[in-house]
Order: structure tokens, then C-alpha cells, then sequence
């Protein structure tokens, strides 16, 4: 987390780029010499709701927006987190190419959230498959987790102020912490692909979290800079039921 | 007194002390009385002589001695006096003698019954020994043996006295009663005897079931500095509402275990505890102890600490613990208390369909085995394939139907028996076979990858999809050296795909290519703890491993544990961050390699704590 990515504007061209591609690649293509590489077969990784997939780098390799080595570099994958932990990837989509490469589509976990890209699949270690989502409800204050399109958790949260929103949008679980020294984070953290759009100054880069408190009192609310609060108890309950790599979506 | 008897046996005779002291013989009474008149007369005479000295002494006009000296002016006056002088220091030395005698005597009589009782602390009833008890004295505590009682219900009184020596201090008193079952039953009163000399007094009393009596024993205790501590480590789960226990708990991760350090000064000397004294590594900031630092005798007190648990598997704490006695009652002790555990089990798996697919093939009639590896044939050869299916997810999968593009049609075959679910960790096979044509030939070889989606069962996930390695048969170089490729979409759930592209080979010779090489498989995501890095010794002659450039080990494949060549690594030492982690493989040499070594490389990246202060917005 906290790397830099290329703005808005390019990453709507490179999905521009992608959904062309993939569109062609639905087309019957022509045997001919030399041909660029193409899709053959494009695969959906994860449907963010029942199944989805992860992995771990292999490398620092570049992001691009293209499945192609030769579209433009919109950053690159990291192996640690800003509190060492292991940095995933939440894989959206592979698609194999006519040359035989396979490329993988990834959720980036940078500033602006919901930007993502493309590595080669050679990028990042074996898949790890998830079930389930964490629905997060700013409007009703409560965040319920579903596996199997059945609620398996739900508890009332607390999210930012109006000042400090906490940002809509497709996230996922980066890590899972054990906190000390600090109260007001309770025993337990869930860390998100998620920034606070508002708070880029702060120290992490703005990281969103989920974790307990030491003001339940004020849960349900919106009393916080973005993260998303809960009693310590249920922190705990949710903590073990969700793993990394978990989609988020927050409404 | 001392009691003589006389010659006539009917009479006896107080003698006076120390009568017998010049003569060395016995007197007899008519020489007494003779020397008992005299005695009387000569009083009689030197009371008459000595009245008008004492008179004029009184009136200040001579001092004692001119008196006496006037009185005894006669020669048998002087000899009585002396006489009676003799006889008086006689008889007072006598009765001194007697005195100190005596005193000897009692003092003996003391020390043998001191001298008996401390090197035998079992003393007996006196009046009824060994008949319905017994008591051993120590310093720690009073032991009591009741037996030879009445079958049934005994209740028995008892009270033990300390009599502190030389001090002046107040007795102790312990009153008891012990209610027992049966003919015998033995207990134990303690004492913590703070150090010095004791007497001691038990007594014990008992009526009914039948019976009646008592006993009451005598000792001495000679208590020496004895500086002794019990501790033992209790623990709880923070909120479970348990309470604290020595026994095993089951925990999750994120719990917070409350330890109580429990500790009781069982000698007889105080104990005093620093915050220093007390080690539990274990444990985050320990609190408590004894207020003043210092714990009296037969008093306890508390430790306290937490720990947060952090990962699954089984933790451990214990602790140690220094008492400092008083100065001279000897050195600090030091004692580790009790283990106590708790367990934190994974916690429920979630549905994970997975599965394998491993696509192997051998030229027909060729008489090799199934492989991976490249081969070479000829046109109008038959490849054999194996597709085998391991279901390493923790659902079962169906695959509902299979077929493969590659294989020639009509000849799949294998899998499930009646296309049952695949269990979990079981494998199935199909297999199939391909005639290598003129097209494979101009082609120069013939690739096969097979992808198959399996369906797990409705509520357990979604169907998965796997695709397998590419198997590669170089047939012969073509003639134009053109690609040719050709794609098969994916087809709905449980129908396979495939992918193969035919390119030309450069040479129709083997070569030893790093697809040959066992795959290194090492840990993912986070390393914090030992982990193993391994690779199938099939093959393999030898493997030496390199972290960040140096070398760890070689390892032979004499070193090979059930097909596994595996190394196992400490990361303690590793700086957090991505670490490259080399295997250099020397292959068995068989005659048809071009190349003997390669290289595997697998990335560990070592981790922070996962507990610590997260850096988000809050």
C-alpha cells in the first residue's frame, strides 16, 4: 500500500484498452504469420461476491495498464505493507494470450482507490481462493459479512464524519493485526486496500481500517477519520471468521 | 535429704548434714548425746561470757571482736567457740553442697529428657503408649497418628502450646478438632516455627463411638532459619468470565490471557520480592506483589500480567520467582513456577474448492513411463496421455463432463466411477491418446495443456477452474517453418478447454531445460517462524541452497525423507523485507541430458509482528 499510481484519466483509457481488447478476443481470429499477441482465453478470477482469488507477489514486477508488456507502467507490486506485513493482491480477471503469456488483472491498493492493472502472471505466487464478502452499509451503519449468499456476521459500525468520510467503493482485506499500545484501535485490525480520500497526510498514507474501540458508546455513528469502528466484541467475531484477501464493498 | 540407716533396724535417724564429714565412721547415739550435752553447755558458757561485751559493744564502748575476745578470756570457752565456729561453716558448707547437687541432678534429669526428645521428636503417651496415638514434633508442623480406634465416626480435640524459650514471647496455641472415619486416620498441624528453642505441648482428647481418653506429649523443638516459597501460575481468557486455573484453556486469536502469579511464604522467616525478583518473559507488564515488598510468614500474594495471543497453535507461561530472607537467614531462593497453556485452534475452515492437474504422456510402444517432460516422435507414433485430477481444495468437486480437444476423439477415458463427486485429497485419471500426424510433423512438435473447471457442492463455493502443465512431443522440424496457432474458447462449467500452440523445434534433440527441474516449493506470504523449503529428490543428485547469495547447505539425495529434499531455516535473523532464496540442482547424470545443473529460485519475504500500533486513519 501507499505506492503511486498514474491518475483517473489514465486508468479509465486503460480500461478503455482492456474492455477492446477482451471484446476482440470474443471475435474468431484469422491464422496468420506474425500475429500481435491476442486473447485466447479470458477468465473472471473472482465475482467479489462468492469466489474470488489472491496472491502473493513473486516480485516487484510493473503494473500495466494493458495485459501487455509493451502498454504504459502505471506502478509496480510490493511485498510489504506500510506495517510490514505482507502486501496481496486481489486477482479480477487472466487472460491468456495468442503468444501462450498469461497476464492476471489486479485490484490496486493505492490513492485513488478502485484504480486497477495488469501483471503478468509470472508476477505473483499461486492463487488463494476466498468466499464470501464483507457488505459494508454507511446508510444503516452496519457492515455483514455473507458467504454463500448467506449473512454469516453482522454488527453496527462506526464510520467517518462528514469531513473524514469513509470512501465508497470495491476493497479488500489486506491484513489482519493484532493491535498494541493504542486503545482507541481495541485488541483487534482488519487493514483494507482502502484510503481515506481526505486524509492523504496521514502518517500510512491514510490507510483505512476496521478494528474495535475504546468509545463503543459511540457505535452506531459516524464519528471516525475514515476507518470503520466496531465494538471490541465484535471486531473479535469478525476477525475470525473473515481471511485475507476478503472482498470489501463498501455502499 | 540424705537417709542413713542405723545398725538396730527398727529405728532410723535423721542425721544431721554433714555429721559423718571428719569421723568418716557411723556415730553412735549414746556419743551423740554425750557430744550433744557438751555442745549445750558450752553454749550456755560463752552466752554468759559474751553478755557484758555485747553490752558494752552495744552502748559504743568496745567493738565485736574486744567483746568476744573478753567473753572467751577462758581456755574451754575458747575451744567451744572454735568448736561451734567449725561446725557452723561445716554445716553451711554442707548445704550448699547438697544445693548444688541437687541442682546438678535436675539439670541432668533435664538435659537427658531434652537430649531424648530431640533425637527422638516421636514421643509416645506416657501413660498409654502406642496405644491410640502418636506425635512427631518438627518445626514445619505437628504431625498426629490416631489408632487403634473403634470402627465408625472418631472426633478427636487437640491442642498444641509453643512455649518460646528465653524470650519472654506469649505461647502459641493451635486448638483443633479432627473428625475421622474408620480405626486410624493421620493429619498434620503446621507450625512455620519462626528460627529459636521451643517447648512444646500436645494434648489430645477424644470421647464417644464407644470410647474414652486422652494423651499429652512433651517436647522441645530447636527451629534453625527455614526460607521457603510456593508459587504457582493461574490463568483465565480476559471476559470469558472463567475463572483463574492451572488447567489447559482454549483460546482465539485476539484474546487476552490474565495470569495470576500466586506466591505464599511457607518457611518461617519473611521473604522479601523486588520487582526485579520476578521473571516472566512471556508476559507483557507485571503488577502486584506483596504491598510492602516484603511477604510474612504464611502470607500470600498476587502477580498479575497479560498477553494478547497472536497466532494459532500453543502457548506456553511459566515464570520464576526470588525470595530474599531477612540478613543471616541464609541466600535467596529461587523457584519457576507451574506451565500453563493455552491453546488457539484454526479456527473453522471455509469452503476452498481446489484441485490439481498434472498432464503427463508417453510415446506408445516406446516402453518409457509417463512424463512430463519433452519426447521425441515420429509421425504415425501414438502419444499416450494421463490427466490426473487430485482434489487438494476441502470440498468435493464433480466434474460432469471431460473432454479434451487435444486427445483424438472417441478416446477419453477414466475419471470418477459413474462421474461420482471427487472426494477431498482423492485423484482420478483419464487418459486418451493422439496419433502424431504430417501436420505435427511439418508442425516440429505437438503441445498439449488441458484446463477443467470442477463444480463443488451447491452452497460450498463456486466452480473452480484449473489448468494443467503443457506437455511437449517434438516430431520433426518442418519443411516452411511457419506458426500455427489455434485457440478453443472455454466451454460452461465442467467442460474442459485447451490450448495448443505447435511451433517449430529448433533441434529434435533433448535438452535439459529448467522445465526438467523439479519445481522449489517454499513458503508464501509472510515467514516469522522456522519454515522448510523443499523439492522431489526424483532426479536429483544433489542441491545446494543459497539465501541472498550465501550458501546455506548442500543437501545429497541420500538426504532424500519420502521424496522430499527439504531444508529447514530460522528467519530470525533475516531483516524484514523480500530475501531470494536459490537451490542449485545437480541432476543425476543419465546419458540422454545435454546439461547437468540448473537453478530454482523461490522469494521469502520476512514479516514485522503482526501485533503492533496500526498506522490507520482510526
Amino acid at each position: 500500500m501507499g505506492m503511486q499510481w498514474a491518475g483517473g484519466a489514465r486508468r479509465r483509457g486503460a480500461l478503455l484498452l482492456s474492455l477492446a481488447t477482451v471484446t476482440l478476443a470474443a471475435v474468431p481470429m484469422p491464422v496468420r504469420a506474425n500475429p500481435p499477441a491476442t486473447v485466447a482465453v479470458l477468465a473472471r478470477l473472482s465475482n467479489l461476491r462468492t469466489v474470488s482469488r489472491w496472491a502473493y507477489p513473486s516480485s516487484e514486477a510493473l503494473v500495466h495498464a494493458d495485459p501487455s508488456g509493451e502498454s504504459r507502467v502505471i506502478g509496480h507490486l510490493r511485498f510489504l505493507t506500510d506495517d510490514d506485513q505482507a502486501e496481496l493482491y486481489l486477482a479480477l480477471d487472466s487472460a491468456r494470450m495468442s503468444s501462450g503469456q498469461t497476464w492476471i488483472k489486479i485490484e490496486l491498493p493505492a490513492r485513488p482507490n478502485g484504480q486497477t492493472g495488469w501483471v503478468a502472471s509470472s508476477a505473483l505466487e499461486s492463487l488463494h481462493t476466498v468466499t464470501g464478502y464483507l457488505l459494508v452499509d454507511r446508510a444503516r451503519l452496519r457492515a455483514t459479512l455473507f458467504r454463500d449468499g448467506r449473512s454469516i456476521f453482522s454488527a453496527p459500525i462506526g464510520v467517518g464524519r462528514a469531513s473524514t468520510i469513509t470512501p465508497p467503493g470495491n476493497f479488500y482485506v489486506m491484513e489482519k493485526l493484532v493491535t498494541l499500545n493504542d486503545p482507541a484501535y481495541g485488541p483487534l485490525a482488519l487493514g483494507t486496500s482502502a484510503y481515506a480520500p481526505t486524509l492523504s497526510e496521514w502518517p500510512g498514507g491514510g490507510i483505512v481500517g476496521i478494528h474495535g474501540t475504546d468509545e463503543p458508546q459511540l457505535i452506531p455513528g459516524r464519528p471516525s477519520h475514515g476507518c470503520i469502528r466496531m465494538r471490541n466484541a465484535d471486531i473479535k467475531r469478525l476477525w475470525s471468521l473473515i481471511s485475507v484477501g476478503t472482498p470489501i464493498e463498501i455502499t | 535429704m540424705v537417709i542413713r540407716q542405723n545398725r538396730e533396724p527398727q529405728t532410723l535417724v535423721p542425721v544431721p548434714r554433714g555429721a559423718t564429714a571428719r569421723t568418716g565412721r557411723p556415730e553412735t547415739r549414746r556419743a551423740w548425746i554425750r557430744r550433744s550435752l557438751l555442745l549445750a553447755l558450752t553454749t550456755l558458757v560463752v552466752v554468759a561470757a559474751v553478755a557484758p561485751a555485747v553490752q558494752a559493744q552495744s552502748a559504743g564502748e568496745v567493738s565485736p571482736e574486744e567483746a568476744a575476745t573478753a567473753a572467751l578470756a577462758p581456755e574451754a570457752a575458747a575451744e567451744a567457740q572454735q568448736t561451734l565456729r567449725v561446725q557452723r561453716a561445716a554445716t553451711r558448707q554442707a548445704e550448699r553442697e547438697a544445693r548444688r547437687q541437687a541442682r546438678r541432678e535436675r539439670q541432668e534429669a533435664k538435659r537427658a529428657a531434652r537430649a531424648t526428645r530431640s533425637s527422638n521428636p516421636s514421643v509416645q503417651n506416657g501413660s498409654r503408649p502406642r496405644t491410640n496415638g502418636n506425635v512427631i514434633f518438627s518445626c514445619t508442623g505437628v504431625k498426629w497418628q490416631f489408632t487403634r480406634f473403634h470402627e465408625g465416626t472418631n472426633t478427636v480435640q487437640t491442642l498444641i502450646r509453643l512455649y518460646p524459650e528465653g524470650n519472654g514471647t506469649q505461647p502459641i496455641s493451635i486448638p483443633q478438632s479432627f473428625t475421622f472415619t474408620g480405626s486410624s486416620y493421620e493429619t498434620t498441624t503446621p507450625l512455620q516455627a519462626p528460627p529459636g528453642e521451643y517447648r512444646i505441648d500436645a494434648w489430645a482428647k477424644w470421647s464417644g463411638n464407644g470410647m474414652k481418653g486422652s494423651f499429652d506429649i512433651l517436647g522441645r523443638l530447636v527451629c534453625s532459619a527455614d526460607p521457603e516459597f510456593s508459587v504457582e501460575k493461574l490463568q483465565t481468557i480476559s471476559g470469558s468470565g472463567g475463572s483463574f486455573t492451572a488447567a489447559p484453556l482454549t483460546g482465539e486469536v485476539g484474546d487476552t490471557v490474565d495470569y495470576e502469579l500466586v506466591v505464599k511464604n511457607t518457611g518461617n522467616v519473611p521473604l522479601s520480592f523486588g520487582s526485579e525478583d520476578v521473571v516472566d518473559k512471556n508476559c507483557g507488564a507485571i503488577s502486584g506483589g506483596p504491598a510492602s515488598g516484603t511477604l510474612e510468614v504464611g502470607a500470600q500474594a498476587t502477580y498479575t500480567c497479560t498477553h494478547v495471543l497472536e497466532e494459532v497453535g500453543s502457548y506456553a507461561n511459566k515464570a520464576e520467582l526470588s525470595g530474599t530472607p531477612p540478613v543471616g537467614d541464609g541466600p535467596p531462593i529461587t523457584h519457576t513456577s507451574n506451565t500453563v497453556v493455552v491453546e488457539v485452534p484454526l479456527p473453522p475452515a471455509l469452503p476452498a474448492p481446489a484441485f490439481a492437474l498434472e498432464k503427463l504422456q508417453q510415446l506408445a510402444g516406446a516402453g518409457g513411463s509417463y512424463t512430463s517432460a519433452q519426447l521425441s516422435g515420429a509421425v504415425g507414433q501414438t502419444v499416450d496421455y494421463e490427466i490426473i485430477v487430485k482434489n487438494d481444495g476441502n470440498v468435493p468437486l464433480t466434474f460432469s463432463s471431460f473432454s479434451d480437444p487435444q486427445c483424438d476423439p472417441g478416446t477419453i477415458a477414466g475419471g470418477p466411477e459413474g462421474g461420482a463427486a471427487l472426494p477431498v485429497g482423492a485423484s482420478t485419471t483419464y487418459t486418451c491418446t493422439h496419433v502424431l500426424s504430417a501436420a505435427d510433423g511439418s508442425a516440429g512438435s505437438y503441445t498439449n495443456t488441458v484446463t477443467l473447471t470442477g463444480d463443488p457442492p451447491g452452497g460450498e463455493g463456486s466452480p473452480i477452474t484449473s489448468t494443467s502443465n503443457t506437455v511437449v512431443v517434438a516430431v520433426s522440424p518442418t519443411a516452411n517453418g511457419n506458426t500455427l496457432s489455434s485457440t478453443s474458447s472455454a466451454g460452461a462449467t465442467g467442460v474442459l478447454s485447451s490450448t495448443s500452440t505447435q511451433a517449430p523445434s529448433k533441434s529434435g534433440v533433448l535438452a535439459f531445460s529448467s522445465a526438467t527441474l523439479p519445481k522449489l516449493t517454499g513458503p508464501q506470504g509472510c515467514v516469522r517462524h522456522d519454515f522448510r523449503v523443499s523439492l522431489k529428490s526424483a532426479g536429483v543428485a544433489s542441491v545446494t541452497f543459497y539465501l541472498d547469495g550465501h550458501k546455506l547447505r548442500t543437501i545429497t539425495s541420500k538426504n532424500a525423507h519420502k521424496g522430499l529434499l527439504t531444508l529447514l531455516i530460522n528467519p530470525d535473523k533475516l531483516k524484514v523485507g523480500p530475501h531470494k532464496l536459490k537451490a542449485l540442482i545437480t541432476m543425476k547424470h543419465t546419458g540422454s541430458t545435454t546439461a547437468k545443473q540448473g537453478t530454482r529460485t523461490v522469494r521469502i519475504l520476512r514479516c514485522g509482528s503482526a501485533a503492533l500500533t496500526p498506522k490507520f486513519t482510526g
